[in-house]
């Protein structure tokens, strides 16, 4: 906020019967009325031009701004469809081991080896995942920390610190943030 | 100068907002969510808000407080917490405390001044202690103002005079109904109904019902009993009912839900958008008395309804629209992206009102349809699309489309179609005494200057002689809404039969290009040419030619075409590449500058003047 006119606020010095010094103001007037009034006028005129152009540059930079949002927005959602495209095709070698297994002769005694391939392919998809950055969350033994676990069975009394002792559900961060937190049950130590 | 935000202080989620560029942005918190939960937990001296208090929630529960608003001004409610005894305020202070610091983390910069939303029934004393909320946060509450009214600032509605405006909000845990009255800029509540202890939840745990039943008549196995389970399935219900919205079918795919000792059991059945709404017919109907009350409450009618609003995640749901629909008598209602976040939009208006960020110099327009210049075959060019916000500009480098072509004609369009002709004509000119010069090779730089007031100013100059040609188009942006509503319709209607016109126009412009092309290599070339080669091009050429002349020939033909006249020149190509490469790097050795680049011309030439 400009504040040149010194110590006068501008509702000051737009109050009706105010008598203003221009001395007090920073302004140089002739002595004679006429000229002063001449001279005050041109100032005047001066002022609004300069003050429809920075109200015009206002607007016009306000207006850009907003535009650059909007445009902004847009490459936003496409970058998000992009990312998305890359984990997807990553993830794809999951999808084929899966149909292999899929694949199989349900007849034939192999059940131990399809599982042998879905152990396999699950190591794959958490190769995968690894590689974006998940983690899992350590749970089991672990003193109990609500930012990445969530407490779904609980002693109803006791003391002493809780503890995760079951985890029924695993949890993961990406690039350290809580994807989703690990489900547990906690009891005292 | 410290920010000001606006804060949805919810009974389930709070929402924090603020003005960026003097449109409302939601500030997601540390965790990196839009909303956060209403939930507050003490332990060893340690406070927690948010999904993190939840979390622990079962192992605290005496010193875990949720829905802390529903207790707000009441004067007897008090909780004990490791010797010390805290008030409804208190408690909602910790919540604010955690937006506003997460906020400030996020924006950089303090922020100091909040304005507030509470449901428009809230009494005196309720209001008093979500403000006092707020000075214990270390916020200068500027305003409380009622949810309903936020919701209707967020979709500008307070610029209307004398509107009945009904305001839908379907939260997570709670249902408001309130008609508003505006006049003169200010919003009066005329009555307020609802119930609170109906929300979208309500619609989820009846999936998960349906689920537990249906998987228990065909295995015999109650999952209601299994904690994991029934987490999986409120999962899967939440996202059934969220794509329940868009498609009207959906499969919910549990695999290994449980085990029994003859081996793992997957859950795998569809659900209906027919069979949720039977399932959730009681919760839709409890929406209706609440309705009716409210218009009752207020002594209006129906037909009185000027604008409905929607509010609240669960509004997304079509069943829930559809009787919005019904009960209003076929209003459209007002409903953006995320009714999650319109009460804190609207707040953060009202803090930038009140701080004067927003400024009415500033409340800037946008171009209703997009404007366009006719070039060759008759094809609207973009220049300023629409949605943008004005004052704008945008220059654009053309050229001509004929051998010494000596004027170019700007013919101004306004509208979304692919061709000049089926949109509306706004006004042309003529930029005269272009220079002899081959085609493609002048530059007339057209310029689009649309100021604050809508008014368009058009120029072209000729960037070789500096000859300059304006034009001034008033009102036309000044098109009734049914105008534009219809002109944005039909560029929809036609939008497949629009790209093979512009792509007949196109292969056209191209076809008459590479025909114009040939020509000048064979004059230049003629000496380089064996004379079979001479006879092949010409009659490639010749068919190209009548191809061109005749204004039926389909874009396949003169593919075929252009095809031809490519092939039978190959060989010359070749051998001109070759001998101009080996030029190239004899240039480069000879003067190891840079080559002079062929400048940034468009490829779209301005319609010439003789070819109308």
């Amino acid at each position: 906020m400009a504040d040149d006119a010194g110590d006068i606020s501008p509702a000051e010095i737009i109050e009706e019967g105010q008598e203003l010094d221009p001395h007090e103001l920073g302004i140089e007037l002739p002595d004679d009325p006429q000229q002063a009034v001449q001279t005050l006028l041109r100032a005047v005129v001066a002022l609004r031009l300069e003050a429809g152009s920075y109200l015009e540059d206002l607007q016009r930079v306000a207006a850009d701004f907003d535009n650059y949002r909007k445009r902004v927005l847009r490459e936003q959602s496409q970058n998000v469809e992009r990312a998305a495209e890359r984990v997807t095709r990553h993830l794809l070698p999951v999808l084929d081991s899966l149909d292999a297994a899929l694949a199989t002769d349900s007849e034939s005694p192999t059940t131990d080896r399809v599982l042998d391939g879905v152990r396999g392919t699950r190591s794959l998809l958490l190769d995968i995942l690894a590689e974006e950055g998940l983690r899992p969350i350590p749970s089991v033994g672990t003193p109990f920390d609500p930012t990445v676990h969530e407490a779904a069975i609980a002693p109803s009394d006791g003391e002493g610190t809780l503890v995760v002792t079951t985890e029924m559900r695993r949890g993961y961060t990406l690039h350290g943030r809580v994807l989703r937190a690990a489900l547990v049950a906690v009891d005292h130590e | 100068m410290a920010r000001a935000v606006g804060i949805d202080l919810g009974t389930t989620n709070s929402v924090i907002a603020t003005l960026e560029g003097g449109e409302p942005t939601v500030i997601p918190n540390a965790e990196g969510q839009r909303t956060t939960p209403s939930v507050v937990a003490f332990k060893d001296g340690e406070v927690m808000v948010g999904e993190v208090a939840k979390r622990q929630a079962i192992t605290n529960p005496d010193r875990t407080i949720r829905s802390v608003k529903r207790h707000m001004g009441d004067s007897n409610w008090k909780i004990e917490i490791e010797g010390k005894s805290y008030t409804p305020q208190e408690i909602s202070a910790r919540i604010l405390m955690k937006l506003k610091r997460d906020a400030e983390a996020y924006l950089g910069e303090p922020i100091a001044k909040a304005v507030i939303t509470v449901p428009a029934y809230f009494n005196d004393a309720q209001r008093q202690a979500t403000k006092e909320a707020g000075q214990i946060a270390g916020l200068e509450v500027q305003r409380i103002i009622n949810e309903p009214t936020a919701s209707s600032l967020a979709y500008g509605l307070d610029k209307e005079h004398d509107h009945t405006i009904l305001v839908f909000d379907l939260g997570g845990g709670t249902f408001d109904v309130s008609v508003l009255e505006i006049g003169e800029g200010v919003f009066e509540v005329k009555s307020t109904s609802g119930n609170t202890q109906l929300g979208g939840d309500d619609w989820d745990q009846a999936i998960v019902d349906w689920l537990v039943k249906e998987f228990k008549n065909e295995h015999g196995v109650d999952l209601s009993t299994d904690r994991m389970a029934v987490q999986r399935l409120k999962e899967a219900a939440e996202k059934a009912k969220i794509e329940l919205s868009q498609v009207a079918e959906t499969g919910i795919n549990l695999p290994f839900i449980t085990a029994t000792t003859e081996g793992p059991l997957h859950l795998d059945v569809k659900l209906t958008r027919s069979t949720f709404q039977k399932l959730t017919e009681d919760l839709l109907a409890k929406c209706r008395s609440p309705f009716q009350q409210a218009i009752k409450d207020a002594g209006v009618s129906v037909s009185d309804i000027d604008d409905v609003v929607m509010v609240g995640g669960s509004t997304r749901m079509p069943a829930v629209k559809e009787l919005v629909k019904e009960l209003t008598g076929g209003k459209e209602p007002h409903m953006g992206v995320n009714p999650d976040e319109v009460v804190a939009a609207g707040a953060a208006l009202q803090a930038g009102v009140l701080t004067g960020d927003v400024k009415d110099i500033l409340l800037l327009d946008v171009t209703p349809l997009t404007l366009s210049i006719e070039t060759k075959g008759g094809i609207a060019t973009r220049m300023i699309e629409r949605n943008t916000t004005i004052p704008t500009r945008r220059s654009e480098t053309f050229t001509t489309a004929a051998d010494n072509q000596p004027e170019v004609e700007i013919h101004v369009l306004q509208g979304e179609r692919q061709m000049a002709s089926a949109n509306k004509s706004l006004g042309k000119f003529n930029l005269t005494g272009i220079p002899p010069a081959p085609m493609g090779m002048p530059q007339i730089e057209v310029t689009f200057d649309i100021d604050a007031n809508g008014i368009v100013h058009v120029s072209a100059k000729d960037l070789g002689t500096g000859k300059e040609q304006a034009m001034t188009i008033t009102g036309g942006t000044a098109l009734a809404r049914d105008d534009i509503d219809r002109m944005i319709h039909d560029a929809e209607q036609y939008a497949d039969e629009d790209r093979k016109l512009r792509e007949a126009a196109e292969t056209r412009n191209q076809a008459d290009q590479l025909a114009h092309q040939t020509d000048t290599l064979l004059k230049e070339q003629a000496d380089q040419l064996t004379d079979d080669e001479k006879t092949a091009i010409n009659a490639a050429l010749g068919d190209l030619r009548s191809a061109l002349n005749d204004a039926e020939a389909t874009t396949e033909t003169l593919r075929t075409k252009m095809d031809a006249v490519v092939t039978a020149s190959q060989a010359l190509a070749q051998r001109l590449y070759q001998q101009q490469a080996a030029q190239a790097t004899q240039t480069e050795e000879d003067s190891a500058g840079p080559a002079a680049d062929d400048d940034d011309v468009v490829e779209a030439e301005i319609v010439d003047e003789g070819d109308e």
